[in-house]
């Protein structure tokens, strides 16, 4: 199988990691199930250690189950970090009148201050996302969409909305490639020379990508109605099954961190 | 006699504000021949196609399938459309599954089929391409030449009469247009009919008995292959040429009414 890392934008960076990842062979609803459930035990919970556990242990199932490269997650990662930080700030710092709390910085007449209180529910906040981040980074790291889609259809979400889901990820590839295509040309042509040409160029060829859309679409849905379409889109899919070892793994997991939480509650001692 | 797969009868189709794409057009297709569809870029080459199939409804005439005449009623179309399938110039443009075997299933599953039987047709269908292994596989990872395998096997695995391709061997490289030409030697042995519109003359040489010739919207020849290619008023008119082989063989010895079109054709002329 060749393996063709392509290093682009995320959307395809986990689209390639999803289809090598060690995981894949793991029932995608058992993983969707349990990724959805650690989540809201995460969120839920809204405790600093458990949102750094639940990070952790996601971030160690994607290196050594799904053997994705740690340099992947790190890019991965990078992103929603960068939101959180910000907002996390925003967070942090409460404006008042008097100056209160552990750090003060006087602005105008206001007051910008990180009382303990805001410093908890910043970093609590913080590690809680990030272990809902890493969670979903291990589901979409590991599931193929294809797959994804097909554990939504099973949980009954509207046939259109499914099969819109599934043309929407096939022709993301395809515009994609053509984008690429009509982007490179006009870099040759020296259309992204200066500011004022690579925004009109941008715009050319986001011109030309729409009307090449519309062009596309008569086509390809002559081509449908030439494989006896009549409004109904299936496709044939074969998931991986549901192995009862995952599932017993998966159920101890959800177990320890069920634990984790009773802990940190303190709902275990009387 | 047995009716041909596939006639159409003083045929004629306008795109909407345009000239007519395909004017007053008969021919009919016999079980296992193997047809190639010349013409210049425009010459409704592609029209001939999709009304052949029934996207495209004819303004005039009439396109009996099995000796049947087909009318717009569902059920007919249905039958048209299962007999005769399209395999479309861009792979991209065809393929409308996230998988492989999606992909193929897709067929057989507007078909109505049960399970079992479409999990065999794709199956099937993909064994005869060599897909076997890519049934998991996502279309943006393949290769230019095994997309064009796998919209094969799309059409495949709906059992047709008849294969119409849109010019097959554009965007592939020679080793692909080998393995394609094999690929078509077996399903006429199968006993599918298979219509090939190209530019490539040489391809079309090497491939077909008889050519269908289109110049502006209009079946200039329906002749052998030999016809066509003795008849220079008709090539010039239709903007093609003639095969390489043909025209070695005519340097090395001008004023025969015909030459070889294929290599074993030219081996054999050589020891004449």
């Amino acid at each position: 199988m060749a393996h063709r890392h392509s290093h682009g934008s995320g959307m395809l960076m986990l689209d390639t990691l999803a289809a090598h990842s060690g995981l894949r062979n793991v029932s995608p609803g058992l993983k969707t199930g349990f990724c959805v459930l650690v989540l809201l035990l995460c969120v839920g919970a809204s405790d600093t250690v458990v949102g750094i556990f639940v990070a952790l242990s996601m971030v160690f199932f994607m290196v050594f189950l799904g053997k994705t490269p740690m340099c992947h997650i790190v890019r991965l990662l990078k992103i929603p970090l960068l939101f959180l930080c910000v907002s996390c700030l925003v967070i942090l710092l409460e404006v008042v009148r008097e100056p209160l709390g552990l750090w003060q910085l006087k602005v105008g007449s206001w007051w910008l201050c990180v009382t303990s209180e805001s410093l908890h529910r910043a970093v609590t906040l913080f590690f809680q996302a990030m272990g809902a981040v890493c969670c979903l980074y291990a589901l979409s790291s590991s599931t193929p969409m294809p797959q994804i889609i097909e554990v939504l259809r099973r949980c009954h979400v509207p046939a259109l909305v499914i099969e819109l889901m599934y043309l929407i990820y096939r022709y993301l590839f395809v515009l994609l490639e053509v984008q690429r295509q009509l982007t490179v040309a006009a870099t040759a042509r020296l259309g992204y020379v200066g500011l004022r040409r690579s925004v009109s160029t941008a715009g050319r060829v986001s011109g030309t990508l729409l009307a090449s859309s519309f062009r596309r679409s008569r086509v390809c849905f002559d081509a449908m109605e030439s494989r006896g379409y009549d409004g109904k889109l299936a496709f044939l899919s074969h998931a991986p099954r549901l192995r009862p070892t995952h599932l017993l793994a998966a159920a101890a997991y959800v177990l320890a961190l069920l634990g984790l939480i009773f802990v940190r509650k303190g709902w275990l001692c009387p | 006699m047995t009716e041909p797969i596939l006639r159409l009868e003083n045929v004629s189709y306008a795109y909407p504000d345009g000239p007519d794409a395909v004017k007053n057009l008969s021919v009919s297709i016999e079980k296992g021949e193997r047809v190639a569809v010349l013409g210049r870029n425009g010459a409704g080459k592609s029209t001939f196609f999709l009304l052949c199939n029934g996207v495209l409804e004819p303004e005039a005439g009439k396109i009996f399938c099995a000796g049947k005449p087909v009318t717009r009623k569902k059920q007919d179309l249905l039958e048209l459309r299962r007999r005769v399938g399209i395999v479309f110039q861009e792979a991209e443009n065809q393929i409308l599954a996230v998988t492989v075997e999606g992909e193929v299933s897709f067929g057989p599953l507007n078909l109505g089929l049960p399970l079992p039987e479409v999990e065999r047709r794709t199956a099937q269908a993909l064994t005869a391409m060599g897909l076997e292994g890519y049934a998991h596989r996502s279309p943006q990872y393949l290769s230019g030449g095994e997309k064009k395998r796998v919209t094969i096997a799309d059409i495949l695995a709906r059992e047709p009469d008849v294969i119409l391709l849109d010019e097959p061997t554009a965007s592939l490289d020679p080793e692909n247009v080998t393995r394609l030409e094999e690929i078509l030697d077996r399903l006429t042995q199968v006993g599918i009919a298979l219509l090939v519109s190209t530019h490539d003359v040489d391809f079309a040489a090497r491939f077909a008995r008889r050519g269908l010739v289109f110049n502006r919207g209009r079946l200039a020849k329906d002749a052998s292959m030999e016809e066509i290619f003795a008849d220079s008023a008709l090539l010039e008119q239709a903007g093609l040429r003639k095969p390489w082989l043909w025209q070695a063989a005519e340097a090395a010895c001008p004023g025969l009414p015909r030459y070889p079109l294929t290599m074993e054709q030219y081996r054999l002329w050589l020891h004449r």
